[in-house]
């Protein structure tokens, strides 16, 4: 989808026109997921945060200033919101990140990954889960369906630009190396 | 290393990553219903009102700036208006308590399923008890008949 087509959408949308705001939420619900997701936020607050970004969205439609930049808005409102959940759940002393992952068996990548017929998946999901945060972060956002823009990646995650290719190289070539130690058994 | 093999690895980063993307697919895809209830979101664009200011809500103050366990407090300012609402409770029973400061003539609260209207008192002064949900804002009609609308405000699960 062009930035024009972007644009459009969102004038359409401020006219009123619930298709066209219909068209942008099919546009860019993986891509809200993803980033969420990438925070470790749990399915129930990775949900909220995206509802609310919708919500801001349409109380701004009339005021958004580059409006092809929608999906950079959205994505950048939803890591906001990420990042008060998880300030909230440290001031609570609550689960944070990884302990999440392992406190919370139903959000847990490994049992998640029981939906994968193939081992070799489930070995490279596992590893996924395992890397650092700013990896999953880097990693889940461009597994998002459609692919975002390297520059709406460096915008929501405050990445230069220049630097989202490198970082994916090495975030990768970690992967390899943490997906060699789990098929070798490696620190289980 | 040469070009060739920059470009080979290149190749191979993009397969795995289209590899992971069809992994996430499977194991993590979006809720279905959260599409649903973001169409639905656009419903409740209210472009007429008055779109009230965020002025201080504790829940966002940097951290160790306020005592844990202590109420969230947030406020809200407009051009004749302004309310302070403490927000109590937990998850599905959420309980507000607030004083308003202009010429409100009615005040509901409203989540993305339900409005609920809601008593003022002669000093200005509202509750609101077993919210449902973890999302909310406040509306309001002033005497002159002009309508305000607070923003969305997230509430803790």
């Amino acid at each position: 989808m062009s930035d024009d087509d972007v644009s459009s959408l969102v004038k359409r949308a401020s006219d009123g026109d619930q298709a066209a705001w219909d068209a942008l939420v099919d546009r860019y619900t993986n891509l809200l997921w993803s980033v969420a997701r990438g925070y470790r936020l749990e399915r129930a607050d990775a949900a909220d945060v995206i509802q609310v970004a919708w919500l801001r969205l349409v109380e701004h439609l009339p005021r958004l200033r580059d409006p092809e930049r929608v999906g950079a808005w959205l994505a950048t409102t939803v890591r906001r919101e990420c990042l008060q959940v998880i300030a909230t759940r440290k001031r609570r002393g609550g689960p944070v990140e990884d302990e999440i992952l392992t406190s919370l068996p139903d959000d847990a990548a490994p049992v998640d990954a029981r939906l994968l017929a193939d081992e070799r998946d489930r070995a490279l999901w596992q590893a996924f889960a395992g890397m650092p945060d700013r990896c999953q972060r880097l990693l889940r956002i461009l597994m998002a369906d459609p692919p975002p823009s390297y520059q709406d990646v460096a915008e929501t995650l405050t990445m230069p630009v220049g630097s989202i290719g490198p970082t994916r190289a090495r975030c990768l070539e970690r992967l390899r190396t943490l997906l060699d130690d789990v098929n070798t058994g490696v620190g289980s | 290393m040469s070009d060739d093999d920059t470009l080979a690895e290149t190749l191979a980063d993009d397969a795995l990553l289209e590899h992971l993307r069809r992994i996430a697919a499977i194991v993590d895809a979006p809720p279905p219903l959260l599409a649903s209830s973001s169409r639905a979101s656009f419903s409740f664009g209210r472009l007429d009102d008055e779109l009230a200011r965020l002025v201080q809500d504790t829940a966002v103050a940097p951290v160790g700036s306020r005592s844990d366990g202590e109420p969230r407090m947030i406020a809200f300012a407009a051009d004749e208006i302004t309310v302070d609402v403490e927000v109590t409770g937990g998850p599905d029973d959420h309980r507000l308590t607030g004083v308003v400061d202009g010429p409100v003539s009615e005040l509901s609260v409203q989540t993305p399923v339900a409005t609920y209207p809601v008593e003022v008192d002669a000093q200005g002064r509202f509750r609101a008890a077993q919210l449902e949900g973890s999302l909310l804002r406040l509306t309001m009609a002033t005497g002159s008949g002009r309508r305000v609308t607070t923003p969305w405000v997230r509430l803790d699960r």
